[in-house]
């Protein structure tokens, strides 16, 4: 069995006595994307900084391709920062000779075809970009290099709508040719949208490592209308199946992690005027993870 | 990544020789003077029109030059924290990366060097000094453009474990070393602290042997010190700071 291309087991990095990433374990397979959802200061850009080796791990192991980092790796990962980094003196077209310079796999061809996907013209300077054509540079020189890792943080960060959409579509081919995909999203829907599974961290830990249908299909909302406010709901609330329970006038919303069939029924023996039961979507399924400690 | 310092180097090198030259240009249309008296510690040092002017004395003079042009460059290392991203993703080793850096910007120096010698030279033939090949010249060539390395070095060292700060560093090192030049024949004990922290302060060592004797700011401060003597600790002072550079570097934390 072949090792997964993104590989992190109990990965830990403290900066004195604050721990900012605990103890996440994640693999991400060969073809398929990941979403790395986290409020913000959860703990992502400092995984990624570990993955890439600008940070050393306090503990834990990383492998890439079953293999610790080692600059050789760079040939097949490509990074694409949240703020995206050029050289201001340089322009898009120097990068890109910069880029067929140091990799093996760079293929001009992709690199044209990308500028134009993006409307980029390689005679324009780095410090004349704007902050969503800088993202569209970072990501044109990634996958310039038909990389088998791709780590984006942010990736449509100051992009248009247009581009945001070219940016998934991106990914998404780069994990249907085989490539494995982590990157960091603070937009849910395009998790929803792109990713295979979803990752979500909270105060540094993994709280959520699942593929997100199997995430769907286990948490549903019970949607229920009385005729006057909400009775009284006995033992509801303790009820370990349900996840958080929100009242509003004559409106209660039960958000469920499993079985949601009986608490529907012990719902319904509170004589609703209606009820029904709803699938969670993934911005309801991240805001119920986040939250879950204040609960 | 390094050909973007070696475009950092040539655009820096441009402007240094730009500048050299038109102090170069300003200095010739100068009436000419007639002797020149150079007074050190203890000694005096006089030139007539068409004695020759010691090449010791014009690479020391381009050692200075050389060390101006370092302050310029020797952050190198610091500044490329702000596009890590895209120099620490490459398929090469870092500590490489931090050498041919290194490799690259020395080179630079040197050219510095050379430059404003050739600027010293044309300067004193332009004012019948012409240069002549003294005793001391080679020992003082390699002691001068090691001023300029180590001072290079010195700046890499000091900035390279850090994400920013290489511009105030460059701002106050010259003030600093300057400064504890100065100071350092004061007696009691700062004195004696700042002698010790002089030992690493590239200016200390960038003085001149001429036929007359020594003339080096290690006299005036009572360390006399043979040319060749401070050659071998300029350039080992030097190398050392590179090479605290280099290890740091890519050991450091973004």
């Amino acid at each position: 069995m072949t090792a997964p291309p993104i590989s992190l087991n109990g990965l830990t990095k403290r900066y004195g006595s604050f721990t900012a990433v605990d103890g996440v374990s994640l693999d991400v397979a060969a073809g398929s994307i990941c979403g790395l959802l986290g409020p913000n200061g959860a703990g992502k850009t400092t995984t990624f900084k570990c993955i890439l080796g600008f940070a050393n791990p306090s503990a834990g192991t990383i492998a890439i391709e079953g293999a610790p980092l080692t600059p050789a790796t760079f040939e097949t990962l490509a990074y694409v920062p949240e703020r995206a980094t050029l050289y201001d003196g340089l322009t898009i077209a120097d990068h890109l000779t910069l880029y067929r310079r140091s990799y093996k796999n760079f293929d001009p061809a992709r690199a044209a075809e990308l500028l134009s996907l993006f409307s980029l013209d390689g005679k324009q300077k780095a410090q004349k970009l704007s902050k969503g054509m800088r993202t569209a540079v970072a990501i044109t020189l990634a996958f310039s290099i038909r990389p088998r890792v791709l780590i984006l943080d942010e990736p449509s960060s100051g992009l248009d709508p247009i581009h945001q959409r070219h940016v998934l579509d991106l990914m998404i081919d780069a994990a249907a040719n085989g490539a494995a995909v982590l990157f960091s999203s603070h937009q849910v829907g395009q998790v929803e949208r792109a990713a295979d599974s979803v990752a979500i961290m909270k105060s540094g830990k993994l709280i959520v490592n699942s593929v997100i249908d199997d995430l769907k299909s286990g948490e549903k909302v019970i949607e229920a209308v009385f005729a006057g406010p909400v009775p009284d709901l006995g033992g509801l609330a303790s009820d370990p199946r349900i996840v958080r329970i929100e009242q509003s006038g004559s409106m209660l919303r039960a958000v469920t992690r499993d079985d949601s069939d009986a608490i529907a029924q012990r719902i319904f023996a509170l004589h609703p005027k209606s009820i029904r039961t709803i699938d969670l979507n993934l911005e309801e399924i991240f805001m119920n993870a986040v939250s879950e400690g204040a609960r | 990544m390094e050909y973007v310092e070696f475009l950092r180097v040539r655009r820096t090198l441009l402007w240094y020789s730009g500048i050299l030259a038109l102090i170069v240009l300003v200095i010739l249309t100068l009436p000419q003077v007639g002797t020149i008296n150079v007074h050190g510690a203890g000694s005096s040092t006089r030139f007539a029109p068409g004695a020759g002017a010691p090449l010791s004395a014009l690479a020391t003079l381009a050692g200075f030059f050389a060390a101006i042009y370092a302050t310029i460059v020797g952050a190198s290392l610091n500044r490329e924290s702000e596009t890590r991203d895209l120099s620490w993703t490459k398929p090469l080793s870092r500590t490489l990366l931090a050498v041919r850096y290194m490799l690259l910007d020395l080179a630079g120096v040197l050219v510095a060097f050379s430059v404003a010698l050739g600027g010293a030279a044309i300067v004193a033939t332009y004012m019948h000094f012409p240069p002549v090949f003294d005793p001391q010249a080679g020992t003082q060539l390699v002691l001068a453009f090691g001023v300029g390395a180590m001072w290079y070095g010195l700046l890499q060292a000091l900035t390279c474990a850090f994400r920013s700060g290489a511009r105030a560093m460059n701002g106050i090192l010259w003030p600093v070393a300057l400064a504890i030049g100065g100071l350092s024949h004061l007696p009691g004990p700062l004195g004696a602290v700042l002698r010790l922290v002089d030992l690493i302060n590239p200016l200390h060592y960038l003085g001149m042997t001429t036929s007359d004797g020594p003339m080096s700011a290690e006299q005036t401060l009572g360390y006399p010190m043979p040319a060749d003597e401070r050659a071998l600790i300029v350039w080992c002072l030097a190398l050392g700071f590179c090479a605290i550079a280099v290890y740091v570097w890519p050991r450091r934390e973004a």
